[in-house]
C-alpha cells in the first residue's frame, strides 16, 4: 500500500512539476500570471486522444504532433492576444489570461464535449511491478520522460544563450533590455517553452489517466500551488513543490480521505505560504509591515 | 473615479423599479432580480479588485458563504430571515478578515493563488458535506424574505426586496468610495509605499478592505438564497468567478457606477444567446479578451469619455 501510493504520488507530482515549470517560466520571464496555462495541458490531452484514438496514429507520432500543435497554439495566443495588449498592470493582464483560458475551454467543449475520454496507452503490455507496487508501462514512460525534461530544462537555462536571456529578463528586466534582450522576444520564448511543457505533460497524462475539456482548471491550480509552494524564484521550486503536492495528494487520498483530499492539500498550501511567504526553497523575505 | 449618485444611475434604478409595470412575467422578474444580485456581487468584487487593486479571486466563495449561512440557518435551524441577515453579514465580515491575514503575508501572484484556493476549498467542502450543507444536491426549500408577519411570496415582492438591497448597496458603496475608507483603499492600489509614508497602517487597511468587500459579496449571497429559494455548490463555482470578473472588467476596474452597468448588461447576455447553448464560455472569454485588448479601461468609462467629448464639441460650436 505505502509503496504503491509512493509510486502514484511521484508520477502525479512529476506531472504537476512539469506543468508548474511552464507556469513559472512565463511568470518570471514575462511577469504574466497565466491563468490559461492549465487549458494548454487540457488541450494537449484532447489532441492526443483524437490523434491516437480517432486517427489511430502510433503513440510516438501522436505525442510529437500533439506537442507541435500545442506549441503552435501557445505561440499564436502570445502573438495575437498578449503581444498587442496596451496596459502594463499585471492584474489586468492576469484577467486577460482568465479570458483566454475561458475562451480556450469554450472551444474545447465545442469540439470535444464534456466527456471524460480514455486514450490508448503509450506502451502496451502488462504493468511493471516492483516489490508490491505496480505501474503501467505508460506510467513508467511518464516518470522517465518527466525526469528527462527537468534535466533538459536545467541544461537550457544553464548552458544555452537562449535560456540565459530568459533568466536575465526574469532577474532584471531593465538591465536585460539595456543589453539587448527584447521584452517581446522573451515573451515569445517563454510561451514557446510553456507550450512545449504543457504539450508534453498533456500527451503523457492522457494515456495514463484521461483526457477532458474540463481538466484545465485543476492543472492550473496545481501548477500555481506547486510553483509558489516551492518558490517562484528558484529553479528547483516547481520540482520540489510539484512532488510535495503530488505525494501529499496521494497520501491524503490513501490514508485520510479521498473526498477531502483537494481541500486538505489546498489548506496545507495556504498555511505553508503563511509561514514561508516565498515558498519552501526561498529564505524568509520582506514582510508587508 | 469616485461614484456619486449620478442622474443616469438614478434613472436606471427608477426604470428597474418600474419594470414590474411593464412585465408581470415571473421569468423576466427572475432575470432582472438575478441581474441586480450580480450587480451587488460585482460591485463588492470591484471594491477589493478595482478600487484597492488586490488580486483577490475569492468572490464566488464569499457569495456562497452568505448564501449558505442564511440557507442553513433558516432551513435546518428555523431562524427567522431578519435574524439570518446580520448573522450572514457578520460571518462574511469575519471570514473576510481571516482571509486577509494570508493576504498580508503574500501579495500579487501569491494572493491570487490563496484566494483562488479558498474558492476551490469552499466548493469542494460544500460538495462533500451531504448532511447540513446539502452536498452536491444543494439546499432546497429556503423560505422567501420575511419580516414580522409579512412574507415575500410572489416574484414581484421578492424582486422589490432585491431592488431595495441593490439601491442600498450602491448608495453605501458610493459613500464609502468618497470617504476616508475609499481614499485609503485607492492608496493601496496606487502605491503601498506611498500609503505607508503618509501614515496609513497597511495591515488595518487591508483587513478592512477585505472584510468590507466580503460583506457586500455575502449580502449578494443572502439575497440570492432567498430570491431563488434553492442553492447548490455549482452556483458558486468557477463560472461565477469568471462571470463576475467579466462584469468588473466590462464596467471598468475601480468604477462603481460602471461596474453596476456592466453587471446588469452581462447578466442579460445569456438571455440573448439562449439559442446558442454551450457557447457561454466562448462568449465570456472572447468578450474579456477583446475588451482588455481594445478598451482596457472598461466599456463604460470609454463610453462616458466619448460622450463627454461630444458634449464639449457641441458646447464649443
Amino acid at each position: 500500500m505505502f509503496l504503491q501510493i509512493l509510486v502514484t504520488g511521484t508520477s502525479l507530482g512529476l506531472v504537476y512539476s512539469i506543468v508548474a515549470f511552464g507556469f513559472q517560466i512565463v511568470a518570471r520571464g514575462s511577469n504574466i500570471f497565466n491563468f490559461a496555462h492549465g487549458e494548454f495541458v487540457a488541450l494537449a490531452t484532447l489532441i492526443y486522444f483524437s490523434l491516437s484514438a480517432t486517427f489511430e496514429l502510433p503513440p510516438v507520432t501522436a505525442v510529437v504532433l500533439t506537442i507541435l500543435a500545442v506549441v503552435l497554439v501557445s505561440v499564436a495566443v502570445e502573438r495575437l492576444m498578449l503581444a498587442p495588449v496596451r496596459v502594463r498592470d499585471p492584474l489586468i493582464v492576469a484577467i486577460l489570461t482568465v479570458g483566454i483560458g475561458t475562451l480556450m475551454r469554450g472551444v474545447m467543449i465545442l469540439m470535444w464535449g464534456h466527456d471524460v475520454l480514455f486514450a490508448p496507452p503509450l506502451l502496451s503490455g502488462p504493468p511493471l511491478s516492483l516489490a508490491n507496487a505496480s505501474i503501467s508501462r505508460s506510467g513508467a514512460v511518464l516518470i522517465v520522460t518527466c525526469l528527462a525534461v527537468v534535466v533538459a530544462l536545467y541544461l537550457v537555462f544553464s548552458r544555452t544563450l537562449w535560456g540565459k536571456k530568459i533568466l536575465a529578463a526574469a532577474i532584471n528586466p531593465e538591465a536585460a533590455r539595456l543589453v539587448g534582450v527584447e521584452e517581446g522576444t522573451t515573451r515569445f520564448s517563454v510561451f514557446l517553452l510553456a507550450g512545449l511543457l504543457a504539450g508534453i505533460a498533456g500527451a503523457l497524462v492522457a494515456p495514463v489517466t484521461f483526457a477532458s475539456s474540463g481538466s484545465g482548471f485543476n492543472f492550473v491550480l496545481k501548477a500555481f500551488a506547486a510553483a509558489l509552494l516551492g518558490g517562484l524564484d528558484n529553479f528547483a521550486g516547481p520540482l520540489v513543490g510539484g512532488l510535495v503536492l503530488g505525494l501529499l495528494e496521494a497520501f491524503t487520498a490513501g490514508y485520510v480521505s479521498s473526498a477531502f483530499r483537494e481541500p486538505i492539500v489546498l489548506i496545507f498550501v495556504i498555511l505553508t505560504l503563511m509561514v514561508r511567504p516565498s515558498g519552501l526553497l526561498s529564505g524568509p523575505t520582506e514582510r508587508i509591515t | 473615479m469616485t461614484a456619486r449618485f449620478s442622474y443616469p444611475i438614478m434613472t436606471l434604478f427608477v426604470a428597474l423599479a418600474a419594470l414590474p409595470l411593464a412585465t408581470a412575467s415571473p421569468y423576466h422578474l427572475t432575470v432582472a432580480g438575478l441581474a441586480l444580485i450580480f450587480a451587488i456581487l460585482a460591485q463588492g468584487t470591484n471594491l477589493i479588485m478595482g478600487t484597492a487593486g488586490q488580486a483577490s479571486f475569492a468572490h464566488a466563495a464569499f457569495f456562497g458563504l452568505g448564501a449558505y449561512t442564511t440557507a442553513v440557518l433558516s432551513t435546518k435551524f428555523d431562524f427567522p430571515v431578519w435574524l439570518t441577515l446580520p448573522i450572514a453579514l457578520c460571518f462574511s465580515f469575519v471570514v473576510g478578515s481571516l482571509l486577509a491575514y494570508p493576504a498580508l503575508r503574500v501579495r500579487g501572484f501569491y494572493l491570487a493563488l490563496v484566494t483562488f484556493a479558498f474558492s476551490e476549498i469552499f466548493t469542494s467542502v460544500v460538495g462533500e458535506m451531504p448532511g447540513v450543507l446539502g452536498g452536491t444536491e444543494g439546499i432546497s426549500g429556503i423560505p422567501p424574505f420575511t419580516l414580522g408577519g409579512w412574507s415575500a411570496d410572489d416574484r414581484m415582492s421578492k424582486y422589490y426586496v432585491v431592488w431595495v438591497g441593490a439601491v442600498l448597496a450602491y448608495l453605501s458603496l458610493a459613500r464609502l468610495n468618497g470617504s476616508h475608507f475609499g481614499r485609503v483603499a485607492r492608496s493601496l492600489r496606487d502605491s503601498e509605499t506611498g500609503a505607508t509614508a503618509v501614515g496609513i497602517n497597511l495591515i488595518t487597511a487591508k483587513v478592512r478592505v477585505f472584510a468590507v468587500s466580503a460583506v457586500y459579496m455575502g449580502f449578494a449571497g443572502f439575497l440570492y438564497a432567498h430570491f431563488m429559494q434553492y442553492i447548490s455548490p455549482t452556483s458558486f463555482g468557477l463560472n461565477v468567478t469568471i462571470l463576475v470578473v467579466s462584469m468588473v472588467v466590462v464596467g471598468g476596474l475601480g468604477d462603481t457606477a460602471g461596474v453596476l452597468v456592466g453587471a446588469l448588461v452581462l447578466s442579460l447576455l445569456p438571455q440573448w444567446t439562449r439559442d446558442y447553448v454551450g457557447l457561454e464560455p466562448v462568449i465570456y472569454g472572447g468578450l474579456l479578451v477583446v475588451i482588455i485588448l481594445l478598451l482596457p479601461e472598461g466599456v463604460v468609462p470609454a463610453l462616458r469619455n466619448t460622450l463627454r467629448q461630444v458634449q464639449r464639441r457641441a458646447a464649443v460650436s
